[in-house]
């Protein structure tokens, strides 16, 4: 295969493949209900989530931590990134529907 | 390993030791290829990184080790500062005779990085990187565009980025400065097998110019990233498989690359 070619191939398949899918962090719906918190809540939670944290760092899958890791990493970054008790909640709310068990 | 590479390492070591820690290490898992994470405003990381390169056309084997301190200045932007030192043996060849030549660098370099996307909560993540690099012989310049996009278990990378090196030669009895262009592709996907432990597959299309291109080859290897809370490290063997521009043995180019690469980079959140 010549250089031209495989350099073609290479930049379609990454841009493929890179492009592909939606976003990892779940999109919540009406199923992903959980501890009282409303579907409107969870979308909040979520954007909250993104803005707040995905500004400063990598935002990190749900999956990642527990609802207890998570419970401690939000408190210890609520001050930091300016977060207020009632958004922290609403973050904590979305992250807590997919947690590690 | 020479006596400034153990005092290198050592005061590198010792600079974890003496500061405190917080929490949210940065989920790097290959060694070659960069992803658009950046740090947390706040946040700081020491790396540490060792390549060891071997096998070309002569007798030629290098390390390269950098410390590297890693902050994050919030907005999306990130900075880094490296101490990077180079050892390296190589056998030349003057009028017929042979002989081992070993020479050492220390180069200072500073990196930047800004993160548009993410990987995560965006369809693609994308980031822009610049660094420089100022050695006593050699400066250099290099941007990338950096992509990455994450699945459930799978993360995949891909990397375009462009050099300029400028490195002090003498030249018929004069100094002058030689400057090399390139241009790397870098392709990555890792599996994770488990909160702690992925699986990685690297590739690295390296490309060198003068006025047209020169040389091309293609890397193609494997290795693994070990996270645990405020500590990973990630490992690779890159092989070179296949020389596009400039084959000099076996449809390899060993004149311009080595033979085989090994990276471990270790890092500790501080």
């Amino acid at each position: 295969m010549s250089y031209k070619y495989f350099s073609i191939a290479v930049i379609f398949f990454a841009a493929l493949l890179l492009s592909s899918c939606g976003p990892a962090l779940y999109i919540p719906e009406v199923r992903d209900g959980m501890n009282g918190a409303s579907l409107n809540q969870l979308l909040k939670g979520r954007e909250l989530y993104s803005e707040k944290c995905g500004s400063c760092h990598s935002v990190y899958l749900p999956e990642k931590y527990t609802i207890q890791e998570w419970t401690s990493r939000i408190n210890e970054m609520s001050g930091r990134a300016k977060i207020s008790r009632e958004e922290s909640t609403l973050i904590l709310n979305y992250v807590s529907v997919k947690a590690r068990r | 390993m020479n006596k400034g590479t153990v005092l290198f390492q050592l005061a590198a070591i010792f600079s974890i030791i003496l500061i405190s820690m917080t929490s949210f290490a940065q989920d790097r898992i290959f060694t070659y290829t960069y992803q658009s994470g950046v740090l947390g405003k706040g946040q700081n990381e020491i790396e540490i990184w060792n390549t060891f390169r071997t096998g070309k056309k002569e007798f030629s084997n290098r390390i390269d080790t950098r410390a590297e301190f890693e902050t994050g200045l919030g907005g999306n932007f990130q900075t880094a500062f490296y101490l990077n030192y180079t050892s390296k043996s190589a056998q030349k060849n003057i009028n017929g005779l042979k002989y081992l030549e070993s020479e050492s660098e220390y180069s200072f370099s500073n990196e930047w990085k800004y993160k548009v996307s993410d990987a995560a909560a965006n369809s693609l993540g994308f980031a822009l990187y610049g660094e420089y690099m100022i050695g006593t012989a050699e400066h250099e310049l290099e941007t990338k565009f950096i992509f990455d996009k994450k699945f459930r278990k799978l993360t995949l990378a891909f990397n375009l980025s462009g050099e300029l090196e400028y490195e002090k030669e003498i030249e018929d009895n004069e100094p002058e400065w030689k400057i090399t262009k390139k241009s790397d592709a870098t392709f990555s996907a890792a599996y994770e097998l488990n909160p702690h432990f992925h699986l990685t597959l690297e590739s690295a299309c390296r490309n060198r110019f003068s006025d047209k291109l020169e040389s091309s080859a293609l890397f193609t290897g494997a290795g693994f990233s070990y996270f645990a809370d405020r500590f990973w490290a990630n490992f690779t063997v890159l092989p070179q498989l296949k020389a596009f521009k400039g084959a000099t043995d076996n449809g390899l180019d060993l004149d311009n690359y080595d033979k085989l690469e090994f990276r471990l980079i270790f890092s500790y959140e501080l």
